[in-house]
């Protein structure tokens, strides 16, 4: 595994689009926290202000990247046809898929939490505040839990693409799904039914405190209904997989 | 010592592979050889388990898959430009050589090798053919594997670059490794493999050297008279084997040009053209993919 996940990295590392979405990412926080850094300079700021800052207002962002980045993890091989060359390299298809899932996660998860650390900077370095806030279990659990979120993001975008055996499709079934069919699930059904949906239930894990979400709290479903869907996902790439030609898409 | 097993591979109602086993034997260069569509690279593909389908291939008694090392055991080319074009060579090789932990000096020395030191930090997307298949051998050659699977690896290259790889092949024979070379160029194939494999329509048309194959050509006459069919009986019955070739045209195997004539001149049969066919694995190939060829222009495959 040690291996794959050097190859991996070398493949994500060696690619000018994955420093264009980690860019993104962190340019946006940055950004961001100094236009309303400046717009509220000396401001006191409490846990909750970091923690939305920090955390909740990228978060569609930050699982947008990481869909991005998991997606090419397997759209890449399949569109350029690396996915001979990576096979040769790693025949076991499961194992592959292990991999890039790891490594997707985990350059996700990391360009989130380098995100955040340059956003308390930020928010830090430009309101009041008191190091009480520090002390606050919540803003640690909201920053943990959005960085975790976003690797997981990536994880179900290496499955769909491993599934789609293209980069386009999976990263627009997120969005979709994320960014209109769960919004309008919740507006017709209303914020009771966001611990069923996968995304809401990750947006009411990461929030502060639930009021902040108008979602309501997170039940013990807002827990599973993500990693389910993940679970179901990678189980069927993992099915897949072993049954096609490694053809182009 | 690769062994193939009932490798057979059907795509919808085509059968691409029939039932194909044939052994790879180290220190030779096995030429995989036949028409366009034949099954070659479906070959190699089912071999490394890119593709499904029946039979089994086995890298020195285990399938590829299970191979601890897989790059180790076989380097592979299969598609010259199965590369990320926004990816430079150097990374490329150094992507693959972390899959086979091999220290990143080795992919220098592989670059330095097939001749692309100079263009090591170009990107591989502007890359020519004759560039993209010397990549895709360093590749194949970079965790100096006991074995070599190549698909048509002349493809684009110069003169030179051809002359290159043939002295590159047999020298990774001559160190005792087992390579095996599709192509369609027989006059390389010639030069190169000491051993054949001819396939047409997915069958195993001829499994046997190189030089047997040759001779097989070497004697065959061609006959064009009037009287052909009654020549063919009176050959058929010295023996050989004839086989006609259109209108009062025979190709003969078995005997020679002045057998023909002495039989045609005591049985009072005019002959309007005699001649021995050179040898050469073309005669050769072609008298073995007759009818087993998919694509063909009208008029030609004929010797």
């Amino acid at each position: 595994m040690t291996e794959l996940l050097v190859f991996e990295w070398r493949r994500l590392r060696s690619l000018r689009a994955t420093w264009v979405l980690v860019g993104l990412v962190v340019g946006f926080a940055l950004l961001a926290d100094l236009a309303v850094g400046l717009g509220n300079l000396n401001q006191p700021v409490d846990a909750e202000g970091v923690a939305f800052q920090v955390v909740q207002r990228d978060l569609l962002i930050r699982w947008l990247v990481a869909a991005a980045i998991g997606a090419q993890a397997f759209g890449h091989d399949f569109r350029y046809g690396t996915i001979r060359p990576t096979l040769l390299a790693f025949p076991r298809r499961g194992q592959l898929l292990a991999g890039k899932v790891l490594a997707a996660s985990l350059l996700s998860a990391a360009a989130a939490l380098a995100a955040s650390a340059v956003s308390i900077a930020l928010v830090l370095a430009l309101t009041t505040w008191d190091a009480s806030l520090f002390a606050d279990p919540r803003l640690w659990r909201s920053i943990a839990l959005g960085t975790v979120t976003t690797g997981l993001v990536a994880a179900l975008a290496v499955g769909l693409a491993a599934v789609a055996r293209g980069s386009g499709l999976p990263v627009v079934l997120i969005v979709l799904w994320a960014g209109v069919v769960e919004p309008l699930t919740v507006v017709g059904l209303g914020g009771g039914a966001a611990p069923l949906l996968p995304f809401l239930s990750l947006v009411q894990l990461t929030a502060y405190a639930p009021v902040s979400q108008d979602l309501g709290a997170p039940g013990p479903l807002a827990w599973v209904v993500f990693p389910l869907s993940l679970a179901a996902t990678l189980a069927t790439a993992r099915l897949v997989l072993p049954k096609r030609d490694a053809t182009t898409s | 010592m690769i062994q193939a097993r009932g490798l057979t591979k059907r795509f919808g109602s085509t059968l691409a592979v029939d039932d194909l086993s044939f052994p790879v034997e180290p220190g030779k260069v096995t030429g995989l050889l036949g028409p366009n569509g034949a099954g070659k690279s479906t070959t190699l593909h089912l071999m490394l388990g890119l593709v499904r389908g029946g039979g089994r291939t086995l890298f020195e008694g285990r399938p590829y898959r299970e191979l601890a090392c897989p790059m180790r055991v076989v380097g592979a080319m299969l598609e010259a430009r199965a590369l990320h074009p926004r990816r430079s060579a150097r990374n490329h090789l150094r992507m693959l050589a972390a899959a086979a932990r091999v220290p990143d000096r080795r992919v220098d020395q592989v670059l330095d090798e097939v001749g692309l030191a100079p263009v090591a930090h170009r990107r591989a997307g502007g890359f020519s053919l004759g560039m993209a298949q010397r990549l895709g051998l360093a590749a194949a050659l970079l965790a100096e594997p006991r074995a070599l699977l190549l698909d048509e690896p002349a493809n684009g290259l110069d003169p030179h670059g051809v002359a290159w790889l043939r002295q590159l092949l047999r020298a990774q024979a001559a160190h005792g490794r087992a390579v095996l070379v599709s192509s369609h160029l027989l006059a390389e194939m010639q030069l190169l493999a000491d051993h054949l494999l001819v396939i047409g329509r997915g069958r195993l048309l001829a499994d046997e050297p190189t030089d047997r194959l040759l001779h097989r050509s070497r004697r065959q006459v061609l006959v064009r008279s009037p009287d052909a069919d009654r020549l063919a009986q009176l050959l058929v019955g010295q023996g050989a084997t004839v086989k006609r070739r259109g209108a009062g045209e025979l190709t003969v195997s078995g005997i020679d040009t002045q057998t023909v004539g002495e039989l045609a001149h005591q049985h009072r049969l005019r002959l309007y053209e005699l001649a021995s066919r050179n040898a050469s694995l073309e005669a050769a190939f072609l008298e073995l993919v007759d009818g087993q060829v998919d694509y063909l222009q009208a008029g030609a495959g004929r010797p």
